[in-house]
């Protein structure tokens, strides 16, 4: 049975090409173009693994963090948190709310794929 | 972000092909000087890294040939296997194929296959011959393959966030255990904080026990244990491992310091990020000649010494980066070595290549731009050139023949001389053969020049049947266009008897070039600068008076008008004022109108490929700063209409 | 469940019609920008983008495919691809309508090409693929984009 994953990132082209990727290798993909779409399809589905952008608009990846903490089904779903920084505070933070990797950007697709099975199974 | 779906695998094949190429340098001088202990490691290095990489990517063709190969020259460096002419031509052949592999698409692949059990047998077989050694060897490869083995310690500080961030400790330990030999140990410090204690032997490098270690390597310490096989050992007391543990930063593994030591003080850097640092300069160069131009109008300005030397020092950073781009001519001799060997046993032939000044640099894109012309070059001297030793012993050569590769720079040029010391150009064979093909006639009076650069017409050879070599499609007229392209030029000299020189003449650096910038419809053009003899504002009568004869008075005289709306097939916008462009190519004086005339644009100039195949007017353009693109105009081509006007 | 590149396919849609290519040629899908013109182009060459650098003619795969042309306002996407002619690669981009999915899809699923309307040769196809109620044609890019050379 095939793991799904939710990749939240409000540029599309992103979004489109990571969950390209990640479908390639045989995940289901879910995507949302904001935290609050994100929330929306945590309605009691199996979801796998989180990945999302850090810097968007109205609601930053560790504002979905702690809101995806609040779900007593998915508090345990691993998350990842997707940067063009590294701020050791800002990861010390997420890794504080539960935040499973802190993926800085750009990154190698090969290597984040590992690292997404690594999580997974 | 941006993620470039193949790019990492590509970027490994590019690195692969590097360390192809210096295998087979290393290859051809093992050939000679066969007990070579460094060759013969580098080698084995080679072999064993595309066994390691390559199966990570997916090439698990690779990964089983290369370990059979690593096997081969792993009991070479063991002394247990001598280097033989034959293990040479097998481990280049193998080289090829690993080659052809990288470079696949889907639809060969039943081809593929047979090639793919040939190359393995042929490497078993290599093994196989010496299977009695096979026995007492496997004895000893366990063991010396124990010295790229290593004992680590990490230690791990696991803590209530590892809970907290949903991290499944026993994927990452069974990772561990994937590794080696793994041994861990819990030790209960306090309440809800625990550490393990990892002992993992193993012969993966550090990167990959971090990268094993990736969710929890905020809360490891992994130090290197003295190189000693921890789980060897009888006595598990703790108090040896205390003796075990001492110093944090072991040596590194000799080996791994060589590579370093060779890539020493050089920084690999993706081509495309030097793209664009050149595009940035040249954006910098472009506003500050729109500054000095602006700044001139001002008879007095306090402001034009800092314009000056901000000038100046662009100009600097400008030359900085190009020569950043640089890169010796050297990383193309390895291929040329390799096709000389080749074809001159296919040929039978003794012939020796000698280089000189090959530290010349080049621009990255002109030297791979040059590898096909020159290597065609060389081929053409091997086939055509340089006789057989039985031809050359009855002239009195030495039987070995020579092909000499040299460069050297003058001014902002490189010259690439490629000779051969063989039976030289038959000036009188190539005159015939034109007069039969109806290039010249028989009273056509050529000089010698002018015969050799029949050479580089298309369809023209003087080889009275086309070998396998020469003959593979490509002319020298393809070499002659290759160079035309790079804004280069070649020349042919040859002495009866002596032998046959190529000579290429090539700029520095990459294509920069000064040109006037101006725009006909919404479209950009460009001219080179040096070709621009003066611009001036005519009435539009001037050129509606002598529509026919398509002339324009200039200066007491009357000089062509070509019509580029017609060549580009766009539409005049009638204006009283018309601007034109006088162009000046080696006294040849004609002009052009244009709807504006933009003024100086420093161009980076990039090939427009497939785009521009369907006329000869533009074949590159360049990158505006708000990304329009313009078009660099043939001038050669543009010139050309003019016979054509001329003769309608 | 493993999967090979050599049987994933990127699947999309022009004027109502499914296509399928070969991940293993893809590059990149980009959002259709401003496309500079070049002149005295091939009619199926819209004009030129820079790619990374470099400057890659965009084909308009309706003329060639015999579709209608494409709408004003409408958001259109570009498929860069690699493709193979006489042993050299190129890349170009095709303007196609949006990208649908990333199907796998294996080598005895593809069905024999049927008989088609005249202006989808052939060769222009490995086969059809049947996923649903759709059918989706499975393009040999390297043969579809090779007359256009000359």
């Amino acid at each position: 049975m095939a793991k799904t994953i939710l990749i939240v990132d409000d540029f599309e082209n992103t979004l489109f090409v990571t969950g390209f990727t990640l479908n390639s290798k045989g995940f289901n993909i879910l995507k949302a173009l904001s935290g609050e779409i994100a929330l929306k399809y945590l309605d009691g589905r199996e979801i796998h693994l989180i990945i999302t952008d850090y810097n968007m608009p109205n609601m930053n990846g560790i504002e979905l963090v702690k809101k995806i903490k609040e779900h007593a089904n998915y508090q345990h779903v691993p998350i990842f948190i997707l940067s063009t920084e590294v701020n050791a505070q800002l990861k010390d933070r997420a890794f504080n709310l539960g935040v499973t990797a802190w993926i800085k950007k750009p990154f190698k697709i090969e290597e984040f794929i590992k690292i997404v099975e690594r999580a997974i199974i | 972000m941006e993620i470039n779906l193949l790019q990492f695998r590509q970027r490994f094949i590019e690195d692969a092909s590097r360390l192809l190429d210096q295998l087979e340098g290393d290859l051809i001088k093992l050939e000679v000087d066969n007990e070579n202990q460094n060759i013969i490691e580098a080698v084995f290095r080679a072999m064993h890294t595309l066994k390691g990489v390559s199966s990570m990517y997916g090439f698990d063709k690779i990964s089983e040939i290369t370990h059979l190969a690593e096997n081969i020259y792993d009991k070479i460096r063991s002394n247990t296997l001598k280097v033989s002419p034959d293990i040479i031509q097998k481990t280049l052949t193998t080289a090829d194929y690993i080659r052809t592999i990288l470079n696949e698409t889907a639809d060969n692949q039943q081809e593929d296959k047979d090639i793919y059990d040939k190359v393995i047998s042929s490497l078993t077989n290599l093994t196989e011959t010496e299977q009695e050694d096979d026995k007492n060897e496997n004895l000893i490869f366990t063991k010396s393959n124990d010295a790229n083995f290593d004992t680590w310690k990490i230690i791990f500080n696991n803590n209530e966030t590892i809970i907290k961030r949903n991290i499944n400790l026993m994927g990452t330990f069974k990772e561990l255990f994937a590794m080696g030999e793994c041994k861990i140990t819990q030790q209960e410090l306090e309440e809800n904080n625990t550490t393990f204690e990892i002992f993992l032997h193993t012969d993966k490098k550090q990167e990959d026990i971090e990268d094993a270690l990736f969710f929890i390597i905020d809360y490891c310490e992994i130090t290197k244990l003295p190189n000693n096989n921890f789980f060897m050992q009888k006595h598990e007391d703790k108090q040896l491992i205390k003796e075990l543990i001492p110093e944090k930063n072991a040596p590194q593994e000799n080996i791994e310091f060589k590579n370093k030591e060779i890539i020493k003080n050089r920084i690999n850097v993706d081509a495309a990020k030097l793209d664009e640092l050149m595009y940035l300069v040249t954006e910098l160069i472009t506003t500050n000649s729109q500054l000095i131009l602006a700044s001139k109008d001002v008879i007095y300005n306090p402001l034009r010494p800092i314009f000056e030397k901000i000038d100046k020092l662009s100009k600097q950073f400008r030359n900085n980066t190009l020569s950043l781009r640089l890169v010796p001519l050297n990383e193309l001799i390895l291929k040329f070595q390799r096709l000389v060997r080749d074809l001159s046993i296919k040929l039978a032939k003794d012939i020796e290549l000698v280089t000189q000044g090959t530290e010349t640099e080049l621009d990255k894109s002109t030297i791979d731009a040059l590898a096909d012309p020159i290597m065609h070059l060389i081929r053409n001297c091997i086939d055509h050139g340089i006789e057989t030793p039985e031809v050359r012993k009855q002239n009195n050569k030495p039987t070995k023949g020579i092909i000499k590769i040299t460069a050297f720079h003058s001014g902002n040029f490189v010259f690439i001389q490629v000779q051969d010391d063989g039976k030289g150009i038959d000036i009188e064979k190539v005159r015939q053969k034109a007069i039969e093909k109806k290039i010249i006639t028989q009273d056509n009076n050529l000089s010698d020049k002018e015969i050799y650069e029949l050479l580089f017409l298309p369809g023209f050879s003087t080889a009275e049947n086309l070998t396998q070599l020469s003959g593979r499609g490509v002319g020298m007229d393809v070499v002659k266009k290759k160079i035309t392209e790079l804004r280069g030029q070649i020349e042919i000299s040859s002495e009866p008897g002596l032998g046959t020189s190529f000579t290429i003449k090539i700029h520095q650096t990459i294509a920069i070039l000064d040109t006037m910038l101006f725009k006909l419809e919404d479209m950009f053009f460009m001219v080179p600068l040096s070709d621009v003899e003066e611009c001036r504002i005519i009435d539009y009568q001037e050129i509606e008076k002598r529509k026919y004869s398509k002339t324009i008075a200039y200066n007491e005289q009357l000089i062509p008008y070509i019509d580029l709306y017609s060549v580009f097939k766009l539409n005049y916008q009638e204006n009283a004022k018309v601007k034109l462009l006088i162009i000046n190519r080696q006294e040849n004086i004609f002009c052009f109108a244009a709807d504006t005339i933009i003024g100086e644009h420093q161009a980076v100039l990039k090939s427009l490929g497939q785009a521009a195949k369907k006329q000869p007017y533009i074949a590159v353009a360049s990158i505006l700063g708000d990304g329009n693109l313009a078009y660099l105009l043939d001038m050669n081509a543009i010139q050309n209409l003019l016979l054509i006007q001329k003769k309608s | 469940m493993t999967f090979n590149s050599h049987n994933t396919f990127l699947s999309f849609i022009v004027e109502n019609e499914y296509f399928a290519i070969n991940v293993d040629k893809v590059l990149e899908v980009l959002q259709l920008s401003k496309i500079t013109r070049v002149p005295n182009i091939a009619d199926e060459i819209v004009g030129v983008i820079n790619f990374r650098g470099e400057i890659i003619p965009i084909y308009e795969i309706r003329t060639r495919l015999g579709l209608p042309k494409r709408e004003e306002n409408q958001r259109y996407v570009i498929i860069v691809l690699e493709i193979l002619n006489n042993d050299n690669n190129f890349i170009i981009g095709a303007i196609v309508d949006r990208v649908n999915d990333v199907i796998n899809i294996t080598d005895n699923q593809i069905a024999p090409i049927p008989k088609l309307n005249a202006n989808i040769k052939e060769e222009y196809l490995y086969g059809i693929f049947k996923k649903g109620n759709d059918f989706i044609m499975i393009l040999n890019v390297d043969k579809f984009f090779e007359e256009t050379e000359n």
